[in-house]
Formats: structure tokens, sequence, C-alpha cells
């Protein structure tokens, strides 16, 4: 394969992203989590 | 209180369900194989060589960015227009407008290294590219004016005009390389002649990507929007908090 | 609710706590402040949209005769390399590229990278001196079309690509 790096980059840059930004999202959940009533969650 | 794990599991998040984590398996998998197929699978192309396999990712990505916009656009209507004017759609408005700025930021970066690769630079001010950095810029905007504080209905009702404006660029995107002369090539599958200009495997990869990309979109907006309503419920127990200290000076 | 609200006095503090006043105007600060940055960004891109983008190039054929293609001016040139022109020399490369019957000879002072290739389109950035155009920077223009590499369809692939439509 020709280009390895940036290809691979490519790849690699994408799901870094979006794994950053679905580690926050999860981060404040949990942050949040504590302070609300459970009725206040109507996915539960 | 809850200690905050610094690598939290996507099992025990706070706003997953049954259902969302049977998307997210489902979303995993569907990666795994995407990049399978992108990167082993699938033949190079006769002019390109392996450069196409950033194809199978800056396609997906692009392509959620502008479902993203328009969910956006679509939620905050419902808001404005809806007779509840429920703050469930502003929600939704805005995880879909994060999830969107990121796919456009990852659009704008995968289509940069291809670029580099086959045009033979990573950058340049042609209308496809410049049309796109701007819609980038717009909802980067669109999240600052939510974060602009006020109530949660002002908020509402101040991004989802805004919504509603920007997603009027779209179209001027898309059609950028038609309506005037452009270094990016004009699209291989969504012509206007209904023309598909892409071999079997490449073309299926493709489609692969852009579903698996557009269920990994509705698990993140899923998510987010559920940590949004987090969020909303914090603000409002402030503003009780408040109420109830005035509550106890009178009494 | 167990009170009745009506009786509550609901006017703001005259005095607002100093913690929470720096952070409310934090609040209100940092996303103002990338609102402005954003719209001076924006205004940029308009600003290079307005100037670059809307004709980002000349074909070859308008070269002195479409206005904004003036030879005397710089140039953003397209054209597809013709079949056999490609030449290398001192570090040069040289080759003509057409449009429209109309032909162009290029030089350009390097190896222009990307896809580069006879029968290719082009965008050839530079200036006319003595009727060649001397480019310093050569930007490939693929096409939307996308086919596997094997044996057979790099022939017919090379067979058809110096019969490429024209753009």
């Amino acid at each position: 394969m020709d280009h390895v790096s940036f290809i691979i980059g490519g790849y690699v840059v994408t799901f870094v992203a979006v794994g950053a930004f679905v580690l926050r999202m999860f981060r404040q959940a949990r942050k949040f989590n504590s302070a609300i009533a459970e009725s206040d969650k109507p996915w539960r | 209180m809850n200690s905050i794990q610094p690598f939290p599991s996507p099992l025990t998040t706070p706003t997953g369900t049954r259902a969302s984590r049977g998307l997210g398996l489902v979303v995993f998998l569907g990666m795994v194989l995407l990049t399978m197929l992108g990167l082993f699978f699938t033949d190079e192309d006769v002019v390109q060589g392996s450069t196409v396999r950033l194809m199978y990712i800056h396609v997906p990505t692009a392509w959620v960015a502008y479902l993203a916009f328009i969910v956006t656009a679509v939620a905050s209507a419902m808001y404005m227009w809806g007779k509840q004017h429920s703050l469930t759609f502003d929600r939704i408005a805005g995880a879909s407008a994060e999830v969107g700025v990121i796919f456009m930021g990852l659009s704008l970066v995968t289509g940069s290294l291809w670029g580099r690769l086959t045009w033979g630079t990573y950058w340049q001010w042609d209308p496809r590219l410049t049309t796109t950095v701007f819609l980038f810029v717009t909802y980067v905007g669109y999240l600052a004016v939510r974060d602009l504080g006020g109530s949660h209905q002002q908020r509402a009702k101040r991004s989802g005009v805004v919504a509603l404006l920007a997603v009027l660029e779209i179209p001027l995107v898309h059609f950028s390389v038609v309506l005037w002369r452009s270094l990016h090539q004009e699209a291989s599958i969504l012509q206007p002649n209904g023309n598909v200009t892409m071999d079997g495997l490449m073309l299926f990869t493709l489609l692969f990507g852009v579903a698996v990309f557009t269920l990994l979109f509705a698990w993140m907006v899923l998510h987010r929007q559920r940590v949004l309503t987090l969020a909303d419920a914090i603000d409002d127990g402030g503003l009780e908090t408040a109420l109830q200290e005035r509550r106890n000076e009178v009494n | 609710m167990a009170l009745n609200d009506d009786a509550l006095d609901l006017s703001p503090r005259e005095t607002v706590p100093a913690a929470q006043s720096v952070r409310s105007q934090k609040r209100r600060w940092k996303p103002a402040l990338l609102l402005v940055a954003i719209l001076i960004f924006g205004g940029v891109v308009v600003t290079k949209f307005l100037s670059s983008a809307i004709d980002y190039y000349c074909n070859v054929d308008e070269i002195g005769v479409r206005s904004g293609c003036e030879g005397t001016r710089r140039l953003r040139v397209q054209g597809a390399v013709d079949e056999g022109s490609l030449k290398k020399a001192a570090g040069m490369t040289i080759f003509s590229m057409s449009f429209n019957d109309d032909t162009l000879d290029v030089r350009y002072d390097g190896d222009p990278g990307g896809v580069f290739q006879e029968c290719i389109p082009v965008v050839a950035h530079g200036r006319m001196v003595d009727g060649v155009f001397l480019s310093d920077r050569i930007e490939v223009k693929h096409s939307n079309a996308y086919s596997t590499e094997n044996k057979d369809r790099i022939d017919k692939a090379e067979a058809a690509a110096c019969s490429l439509p024209k753009l």
C-alpha cells in the first residue's frame, strides 16, 4: 500500500476524534448523573 | 458522590439503555468491518492507487455532517412551530450540531490528506473547499450562539433561527462543483443524471461506510441529547434551589 | 408547589456573590468572543470565495479571450496533459496541455506530485512568458470515476484517458 501514513493517519484521526468526543460526553454524563433525580431521566 | 473514572465504559454510562447498547455494538462491529474492507479487501483505484481508501471515511463523514445539520434544522423547526415548544427538540438540534461539527471537521481533514496525495496540495480556495469551510465555521458559530446564556427557551429560539438559516448553505456546498469551476471532482453517486461512476466492491464499501457512519451519528446524538437533558436539569435545579432559598427567607 | 410563590420577593439581589458573578460573566464572554472570531474568519472565507473560488481557473482556449484570463496576469489554467508530451530535464517538468483543440506549452520547476501523469486534467498556476506558461504550482484534477486496478482495466483506462470528456 502506498502512502500508508496518510491513509492510516486519516482513519486514526477519525476514530480518535470520535472516541475523544464520546469519552468527554460519557464523563459529563457521569458527572451530572449523581445530581439529577431518576424522574428527570425519561429514558430510564 | 460518584468518582469520575478517567475512561468510563460505554456499557455503564448513565445515558445508556439496552437499545442504545445494542446500537453501539452494531456500530462498533460495523466500523471494524468497514476498516477491514477499506484498508485491506477493496482493490486500489486505477489512477489514485491506495489513496482511494481515504474516500471510505471522507465521504461518510461529509454525508453525516450534512445529515446532522439537516436534523438540527428539522428539530429546530419542530421546537419553534410545535404546539408544546418541547425543549427535547432543541436539545436534539444542539446534540446533532455538535456531532455534525465533529464530522465536518473530520471531512475537511481527511479530504485535505486525500487532496495532498491526489491533487498535490493540502488546500486550495476552490468553490467546494471554500463553501465547506464556511459551513463548518457557521455551525461552530451556531454552537457559540447556543452557549451565549439566557433561559433554555431563549437559547432554543435564538439558535433555532440560526439553524434554519444555516441549513440553506448545504445545497450551495453540494452543488458548488456544478455551479462553479472547481478543483474538486463532481459527485460519484448523487449525480443529477443518476449515474454511478464507481466499481462494485468500492461502491459497496462506500455505501456500507455511509450506513455505519449514519448509525454512529444516531448513537452519538442519542447519548448527547441525554447528556444535554441532564445539563439542563442541573440548571433548572439551580433555579429551584434559589427559589427555595427565597421561600426560606419568607418563612 | 407547597408554598404560595406569589408572596415571594423575586427581585434580583443588589449584591451578587463574587464567585457567582465572575462565573456568569465568564460563561457569556467566552462564547461571545468565539462568535466575534468566527465572524472575522467567516469574512475572510467569504472574501476568499469571491476573490478566488468563483472562477477557479481559465481553460487553455480562454487565455487572452475571456475576461479575467488575460495573458498578462497571473493565471490558473486548466487542460489535459497531452499524450507523449511529458519530459523531464534539469529538474524541470515540461509538457503541453490542451482543451477544446487549443494547446499550451508548460514548464514547471520541479516534480508536480499528486497523481500527475499524461492524459490527466491539471490546473497549472503561473504566468505566460514568450508563449510558454511558466508554472510554479500544478494541481491534478481527478475525475469522479473510480475503477479497480487490474491489468485489463489499466489498459482500458490508459487507452481511454486521452479521450477524457471535456471538463
